[in-house]
């Protein structure tokens, strides 16, 4: 393999340590500043569902935006910031129709599923819902307010010190977290067949 | 003794694979089950090999590459269901169709364009080749639903010939990109613009967030991305940079962990590797010699130093 790559091998292993070295200083500069980014984008896999028995927020803002989604590519949405949350039980779920290469096989859908319990911390949230909805939302302090703006997009606003959600079910377009932890992460891919029963994949 | 170790690791993956395939989408076995088949098809398929190994010569080796051509074959025969009527005689004519495309025409191919000196054999070629048939395959099933004709022979043809040739040509592009890799840093350069389309593919997905206050650094990825292909491209057209574009490649792609989440953490991964591949390449001299090979006197063959 070396001699088709055509490279000289202690070349190749200073540019990679070096590299590696850097990627590894940066990424630790950006998770102990907690400063730098205000991106990890976990987005471009078009609507997924975030569901949990109940999340516990601070520094709520909810906004109307702009974004894209997996069917269009400019669709209203409601942008919500909050700046720590506590989720209990958290799921995250993504549907795919994968009828056209295994409906052959039986298999028309599979859910892609990402759980952690028993409970996930986040700080300085971003998210993009199209969807919301919940058990029980209780508000502490909230403040609804309209303000005069040319873009239609500043004109109304939804801010909260604390927001409690139970069960609430988001359909999210984009995720942006500075930090989030996943204890217990289970990842599972589900397989369904035509009338939607489980065939296999759950453990 | 290493090469053969080599290949009977790759071929028992290939074979566990397949089994896996089988077990889970065919027979829909539960998990567990399925992964002890997985292990009995690596162990079969990897003792097939050495069985088999001492019987083909250097030149019959290459038709190992026909198992790349199974689960191609499952999902271009479980395409033709709906056409033929029938499960497994559509999932038979797959199979062996797809294993008679990759050892009987991809051998073919391979061999012509190894002639050519535009295709050259490398270590992991049995799982490349493998694993490069299955996602040609998908592709070209996908193509074939956007072509959907009202003729069922026509979409009959589409979802045979289609998928297999996408396969195919994937399945050996490594080959023919290292062939060319001794005269300019063309595999470097291909896994660079991989790894910067990841990267500007995120860019592209979170550039409507751009509008918003707060956006912070989500611009990142457009050019990062952006100029990691750039780079890319330059290193094949200006070989003798290649150490300073590798340095480049390496810097931009340790920018893209910044505001585009290093291109789903794989294009930024994949980004530092090709820039290190491109920083540590060099030419090979290559020598004109008088070939005496076959009897033909006047036949000129170039060989490299290696």
């Amino acid at each position: 393999m070396r001699s088709v790559l055509s490279i000289e091998r202690k070349r190749f292993w200073m540019f990679s340590g070096i590299g590696y070295t850097a990627l590894a200083v940066v990424i630790s500069l950006l998770f102990f500043t907690g400063t730098v980014f205000a991106a990890f984008p976990l987005t471009g896999i078009g609507g997924f569902v975030i569901a949990a028995d109940k999340i516990t927020g601070t520094g709520f803002k909810l906004y109307p935006q702009i974004g894209e989604t997996s069917e269009k590519s400019v669709w209203p949405q409601a942008g919500v910031d909050l700046a720590t949350a506590e989720i209990e039980n958290l799921n995250l779920s993504k549907e795919l129709d994968v009828s056209k290469e295994l409906g052959s096989y039986g298999i028309y859908k599979v859910i892609v599923e990402i759980t952690a319990s028993p409970e996930v911390n986040g700080n300085n949230l971003k998210l993009s819902i199209s969807g919301l909805q919940a058990d029980m939302v209780e508000f502490n302090n909230l403040n609804v307010k309209e303000s005069k703006s040319d873009s239609a997009l500043n004109k109304i606003g939804m801010t909260a010190p604390g927001i409690t959600l139970i069960k609430p079910e988001l359909n999210t377009h984009s995720l942006l977290a500075q930090s989030i932890s996943l204890p217990s992460m289970k990842l599972k891919i589900k397989a369904f067949d035509d009338q939607g029963n489980l065939i296999g994949g759950d453990f | 003794m290493r090469k053969k170790m080599g290949k009977t690791i790759q071929m028992g993956i290939s074979g566990g694979m397949v089994a896996v395939f089988i077990g889970s989408l065919v027979l829909h076995w539960p998990w567990d089950q399925v992964l002890i088949l997985g292990f009995f098809g690596m162990l079969l398929s990897g003792g097939l090999f050495i069985g088999l190994v001492d019987r083909l010569n250097q030149n019959q080796g290459k038709r190992l590459l026909a198992v790349s051509g199974l689960i191609p074959g499952f999902l271009i025969g479980g395409g033709l269901y709906p056409i033929t009527g029938s499960l497994p005689l559509s999932v038979l004519f797959g199979l062996i169709g797809g294993v008679i495309w990759f050892g009987g025409c991809g051998v073919f191919f391979i061999r012509k364009l190894e002639a050519l000196q535009w295709y050259v054999s490398y270590n992991i070629e049995i799982i490349t080749t493998f694993i490069l048939s299955i996602i040609g395959t998908s592709l070209g099933l996908r193509f074939v639903k956007m072509i959907y004709t009202p003729y069922e022979w026509l979409n009959a043809i589409f979802i045979v010939i289609l998928p297999l040739i996408l396969s195919l040509c994937l399945a050996i592009f490594p080959g023919v990109i290292l062939a060319r890799n001794h005269r300019r840093p063309t595999f470097a350069a291909t896994l660079g613009l991989i790894s910067g389309a990841i990267v500007s593919w995120i860019g592209i997905n979170v550039a409507p967030l751009l509008f918003l206050p707060g956006s912070g650094l989500l611009w990142a990825g457009l050019i990062t991305g952006g100029l990691m292909i750039l780079v890319s491209i330059f290193g094949i057209f200006y070989p003798q940079w290649s150490s300073f574009l590798g340095g480049l490649m390496i810097f931009f792609s340790i920018l893209s962990f910044v505001g585009a989440a290093g291109g789903l953490i794989i294009g930024g991964l994949l980004g530092i590797y090709s820039g290190s591949l491109m920083g540590a390449w060099v030419q090979k001299e290559e020598k004109v010699i008088q070939s005496s090979l076959e009897g033909d006197e006047n036949r000129q063959a170039i060989i490299s130093e290696y």
